[in-house]
Formats: C-alpha cells, sequence, structure tokens
C-alpha cells in the first residue's frame, strides 16, 4: 500500500463541526493522514462532489465567502482519478461491480462509493471511510 | 504545449497606483487623470450590491488607464528589468498588501495572490521578459480588446482583490464581510482561471511549494469556521449516490 484514500464523509469530517464531533477518531486519523502526507488525498468522486456544494452554496445565495473556503481547501487536496492508463480505473471498477453482482448474497454498492473503492485500488491506497478504516486490498 | 493568449504584462499582479508613485514626476503629472479614474472604479465595488453589472464596469475602468500607465513606465524603466519590477511588485504587495483586512480575509486573499503569483511564474518562464513590453498593455486601448479582457475572470479577479486591499479598516461587521465577499470573489475567479488553462494543458498547482500539511489544515479549520448547519446540508445535498 501506498498511502491512504479519505472518503468524502472522511475528509468532509475535517471541516463539518456538526459531524466531526460524532466521530472524534475517524477527526483525528484523517488530520494524521493530512499532516503526513501533506495534502488531503481524495478521489475524483470527492472533489466532484465538493465542486457541486461550491456550486451550489454560490446559487442558494450563501455568499463567495463560504464558496471560495470551499474551493480553498479543495485547491489543497492531492485528486487522484480513475482514467490513467488507457482508463484502467474504470474497467477496475466494472470488475468490482460485477464481482458484487455475482456474490451470494449480491452486495450491490452505489456508483459513488464503488468508484472511490475501484480509485483506492488503482491507486494501490487504503481507503479510509466512516463506517471503518479498511485495506482496499482485494 | 503552448500557453493560452493572456497579456503577460497584466499577468503580472501589480498595484497601478504603486506603479504610478514610482514614474517620474512629469510622467505623473501627464497622468494625473489616471489614479482618480483607478480610485473610482475600485470604490466602486465598496457599495452594494455587489453585482455582475457593477463588477463589469468596475473591471473596465480600472483597466482603461493601463495602455498609458504602461507605455509611461516602459518609457522610463529599463526594459530588462520588467520582471524584476513585477517580482519587487508581488513582494511588496504579499507584504503591505491586505492589512485593513480582517486577519481570516487577508489569509485568503494572501493565498489568491500566490495564485496570481503562480500563474505570473509560469507565464514569466514559458514566454520570458521578452513579451514583456509595452505592445501588450498597449492592446488595451482596442475597446473589444479591453472588453474581451474585462470579461475574463482574470482581469475581474485583480479587480475585486484591489478593490478589497482599498477599503478602509473597519469594525463593522458589515463592511467586513463586504470585504470578505471581495476577497472570495476574487478567489474563486482565480480558481476559474486555474481551470481554464488546466483545460488548455496548463496545469499549474499554486500550493505545491507549502510547508506540509498545516496549511491543509487551517483551511479546513477556516472552513470550519464560516459553515453553518444550513451551509453543511447544502454540501451534503452534493453527495453522489447512483450516475443514472
Amino acid at each position: 500500500m501506498s498511502g491512504w484514500l479519505l472518503d468524502t464523509n472522511v475528509a468532509t469530517l475535517l471541516f463539518d463541526s456538526k459531524h466531526s464531533k460524532r466521530a472524534p477518531e475517524a477527526v483525528r486519523r484523517a488530520t494524521e493522514i493530512v499532516e503526513e502526507h501533506g495534502r488531503s488525498p481524495i478521489s475524483a468522486v470527492s472533489l466532484f462532489e465538493l465542486k457541486r456544494g461550491v456550486r451550489r452554496l454560490l446559487a442558494e445565495g450563501k455568499g463567495a465567502r463560504k464558496a471560495a473556503e470551499l474551493d480553498r481547501w479543495l485547491l489543497r487536496a492531492e485528486v487522484f482519478g480513475l482514467d490513467q492508463g488507457r482508463f484502467a480505473g474504470w474497467t477496475l471498477a466494472a470488475d468490482l461491480w460485477a464481482a458484487g453482482r455475482a456474490h451470494k448474497p449480491a452486495r450491490v454498492f452505489s456508483d459513488a462509493d464503488l468508484l472511490i473503492v475501484a480509485t483506492a485500488f488503482q491507486h494501490d491506497r487504503v481507503l479510509v471511510t466512516g463506517r471503518a478504516t479498511r485495506d482496499s486490498a482485494p | 504545449m503552448s500557453l493560452p493568449a493572456v497579456d503577460t504584462t497584466l499577468v503580472a499582479p501589480l498595484d497601478p497606483l504603486v506603479l504610478l508613485d514610482q514614474l517620474p514626476a512629469r510622467a505623473r503629472a501627464d497622468l494625473s487623470w489616471a489614479r482618480p479614474a483607478i480610485q473610482k472604479a475600485l470604490e466602486s465595488l465598496h457599495e452594494e450590491p455587489l453585482d455582475d453589472e457593477r463588477l463589469s464596469a468596475a473591471t473596465r475602468a480600472f483597466f482603461e488607464p493601463m495602455p498609458a500607465i504602461a507605455a509611461a513606465l516602459f518609457q522610463h524603466l529599463p526594459a530588462s528589468d520588467n520582471l524584476g519590477l513585477a517580482s519587487r511588485g508581488m513582494e511588496a504587495f504579499r507584504a503591505e498588501g491586505f492589512r485593513n483586512l480582517d486577519p481570516h480575509t487577508r489569509d485568503m486573499a494572501l493565498d489568491a495572490l500566490t495564485i496570481l503569483s503562480a500563474i505570473f511564474a509560469r507565464y514569466a518562464t514559458e514566454v520570458g521578459g521578452v513579451a514583456l513590453d509595452v505592445s501588450t498593455a498597449d492592446s488595451l486601448k482596442d475597446a473589444d480588446s479591453l472588453e474581451s479582457w474585462a470579461a475574463s475572470p482574470m482581469a475581474r479577479a485583480y479587480v475585486c482583490l484591489f478593490a478589497a486591499d482599498k477599503m478602509p479598516p473597519s469594525d463593522d461587521p458589515a463592511r467586513q464581510a463586504h470585504a470578505a465577499e471581495l476577497v472570495g470573489w476574487g478567489f474563486l475567479m482565480l480558481s476559474s482561471t486555474l481551470d481554464q488553462l488546466a483545460r488548455a494543458g496548463v496545469v499549474i498547482d499554486p500550493f505545491a511549494d507549502e510547508p506540509k500539511g498545516d496549511r491543509t489544515l487551517r483551511a479546513a479549520e477556516a472552513l470550519r469556521e464560516v459553515l453553518d448547519d444550513e451551509d453543511l446540508q447544502i454540501l451534503s445535498e452534493g453527495r453522489m449516490r447512483d450516475l443514472r
């Protein structure tokens, strides 16, 4: 394993004062990872989700300051995607999806979760989620 | 990969009012009209509403005197010192600028300046000093070019940041919030400029050389301070479930 990948729900604990109180251990681990790694390692899916948040904050009239603060945090994230090597990460995601469906009983994930897990596999990283810290190795 | 056509002189985040001060007395006198025109443009952004129409008009008015200022500057300064002038100007602005703002807003403004400096450094590296001459700023004499530049996120970012820098210091929360909005818009427009450049194949990471971790955590802390429960709910609604 070459590092960590923060799921969106863990990455956002770093700035979510409401939910971070309920998960102090996850906040502590995410903080350690950022200190160790230098940046917040997230997937392109998390970037997409949070960029939607930036746009929504503006559209809802919440002001440029809030949207800019979120954008400022995102500019310091290290973002991992699925496109490298002839989009091999997407094929990996398809394999995971198929393996989940073939499992008895079938294991069905949301597309967001599936793509984030595939990103962790693709980059040989340990995925840190809100529910548990689990090794992403097959 | 070639860079998109952006005016290199204008990429340098230099305060035109400071540039005017550097000119000999005679040149300053010839340009006596420029200072009030720039100040008026910036002051127009100190009032509500901070909307697109106001920003558009202020940006045009702010850049209108630039060809004349650049011409005078290049006439009185050695051309070989153009890049040095830009570097010194940026350093001075970083050290002295935005001191009228509250510490959190100043911190964001300095981050915005880091982005501007990173873009400028990339252009300076790629094109060298040769492009930094009067002809580039001269292009803004043409009304269509001025209009086009004034519509760009980078030009608007400049004007928002300089307008924030020129706001009188105030303890009034409403005025502080207005200054923070100006800086916020400036930052967002620079982020948009980075995206535009990335789409053209020029990827710039403005914070690549930062000390490990602490700035990322500070950015998270700043974000934690401004987001309320309703904002967090909005962010939560941005989460992705299934693609179809």
